[in-house]
């Protein structure tokens, strides 16, 4: 089931990896010569934007690579791989009860525990997989470009991943208490990324942050201090153990058709 | 092997399943009839722990059969009326699949039910007719050996001559001690696999008997001609009561018969 599940969702893999890899070429092959015609310019630019919109838009410098990669770069890869996350969390116990397979499936003798147990472990596989190998192109394009500090581009590179195992997490749990959708997939990670940017606008809304996952894995923070926060690590365990005992306890007592 | 005792299961407002109750001796055919909405689904969805009962027990080897029972489903097979698979499996993978659910070799038994239903393996489930796609669901439904199968409407879609080649299969698994549950429409085949049929009507058993004694039974069909329109009606008790009823009539044609299966299934429902 662990092996079928991979293979049921490769192709959408193979898309997103590609996605992204492309895109990632493309800016670190292009880069050289924006920095050349005026990168400088572009960051005193920014600079005369108010403080408060640069941090909700994470806009620091982008007149290295590096500058790029940890503004602009990892808001595209979280907001999408969060995305790419809630949409396998959506989809994984949902797809057989949409298809009509789980009248198959669950008259086998396998338990429903073992049904969401495996495809859960097959989906953290490939979203584990997708963020190593958006790390790997990010390293070998600032290896290519300039200077790689290897610690801190694996820092900010694979610290997401505690920003895509809660989105996971709910997206399964919603999927099991009610119907899932792709709509619903799409939807969770942008109106929390736009609850990001809101609370970054105004102090007074400030504590709309503590209730979005995309606070685990503060980039900006990461390169100021070359660390994740312990304290990031387990909130997002913890709420992602939380919703899995959820979905599991609900998707028990669930009737299957 | 297997018994049910007052079986309820409402879908909010809506009836499922009254109060169903019936017994599958090992190794007979229980045929288990009744129109659409009667309650055969649900009750077959019940034993299968896809949806979950609302009262009743349901007992499999003496012991109750609760979901996730693992143990138990291992010696029951299940072929649904509309068999739902993996579109993007080829038939071999999908048997392969099925093979992997069960802690022995199934594969064998899985390629020689295709072959004998003349399933293309290499084909994908996706390319396949609704007639062949029932085939590799009579197919997955055997192959772990089963010591129950529970069947919805087995042979609906198929050509005759397929249908023949099941009953064959039924027949063959029943031979070597295979107990099934068989809800049909199909009165024909009823008659011809089942040992005991159970009728089920508005969610409640109304008639559990013997295929034999259902079909031999002292029923009779009275089909008459009463002003030039030809009536009929099931009858069965005392003779001298129906000759004073038909004295009253002005008959052209009087015909008496015994009645078939369906006959007597129509007689339960009117």
């Amino acid at each position: 089931m662990f092996r079928r599940e991979l293979i049921i969702n490769l192709k959408g893999f193979i898309i997103w990896a590609l996605v992204f890899v492309v895109t990632f070429a493309f800016v670190f092959a292009m880069y050289p010569s924006i920095i050349e015609s005026g990168g400088e310019e572009i960051d005193q630019m920014l600079q005369s934007f108010p403080k408060e919109m640069l941090e909700a838009m994470n806009m620091t410098s982008i007149s290295t690579a590096f500058g790029w990669v940890s503004s602009e770069g990892m808001i595209m890869v979280i907001l999408g791989v969060s995305i790419y996350s809630s949409m396998l969390g959506i989809n994984a116990v949902y797809r057989e009860k949409k298809d009509k397979t789980i009248e198959y499936l669950a008259t086998k003798p396998v338990t429903t525990g073992k049904i969401m147990t495996k495809k859960v472990l097959a989906d953290i596989c490939l979203i584990v997989a997708l963020t190593v190998i958006i790390a790997i192109t990010i390293m070998i394009g600032l290896a290519c470009t300039e200077d790689l500090d290897v610690k801190l581009t694996l820092l900010m590179t694979l610290t997401p991943i505690l920003v895509y195992l809660p989105f996971y997490f709910l997206s399964l749990f919603l999927s099991v208490a009610f119907k899932g959708n792709a709509g619903l997939a799409m939807g969770i990670p942008f109106i929390m990324y736009v609850v990001l940017i809101i609370s970054k606008l105004a102090d007074f809304l400030e504590k709309l942050k503590y209730i979005n996952p995309y606070t685990l894995s503060d980039t900006a923070y990461i390169v100021k201090n070359g660390e994740i926060g312990v304290e990031n690590i387990i909130i997002s365990l913890v709420l992602s153990a939380a919703l899995f005992a959820g979905a599991y306890w609900m998707y028990g007592k669930k009737e299957m058709v | 092997m297997l018994r049910i005792t007052n079986l309820k299961k409402y879908y909010g407002q809506t009836r499922g399943a009254e109060d169903v109750s019936f017994s599958v001796k090992k190794g007979e055919i229980f045929g288990f009839i009744g129109p659409n909405g009667a309650g055969k689904s649900t009750t077959i969805r019940c034993i299968m722990n896809l949806i979950n009962k609302d009262g009743g027990s349901i007992e499999f080897d003496g012991k109750e059969l609760i979901k996730n029972d693992v143990k138990a489903y291992e010696k029951i097979g299940y072929l649904p009326s509309e068999p739902a698979l993996y579109k993007e499996l080829k038939v071999i993978d999908m048997l392969k699949y099925n093979d992997s659910f069960y802690g022995k070799d199934t594969l064998p038994k899985g390629l020689a039910y295709a072959q004998k239903l003349q399933l293309d393996t290499s084909k994908k489930i996706g390319e396949l007719s609704l007639g062949n796609i029932k085939k590799v669901g009579i197919v997955l439904s055997f192959m772990q050996d089963p010591k129950l199968v529970i069947m919805d409407e087995a042979t609906s879609g198929l050509d005759p001559l397929m249908q023949e080649e099941v009953y064959k299969i039924i027949l063959d698994e029943k031979n070597q001690g295979t107990t099934f549950l068989f809800s049909s429409h199909n009165l024909m085949e009823v008659k011809k696999l089942c040992d005991t049929v159970g009728i089920i009507k508005d969610g409640r058993i109304i008639k559990i008997a013997s295929t034999n004694s259902l079909t031999t039974t002292e029923a009779y069909k009275v089909k008459y001609i009463e002003n030039g329109e030809e009536k009929s009606l099931i009858y069965k008790d005392d003779i001298n009561t129906l000759i004073k009823e038909l004295s009253t009539k002005k008959l052209d044609k009087l015909l008496i018969e015994e009645p078939n299966l369906e006959e007597i299934f129509m007689h339960y429902y009117e």
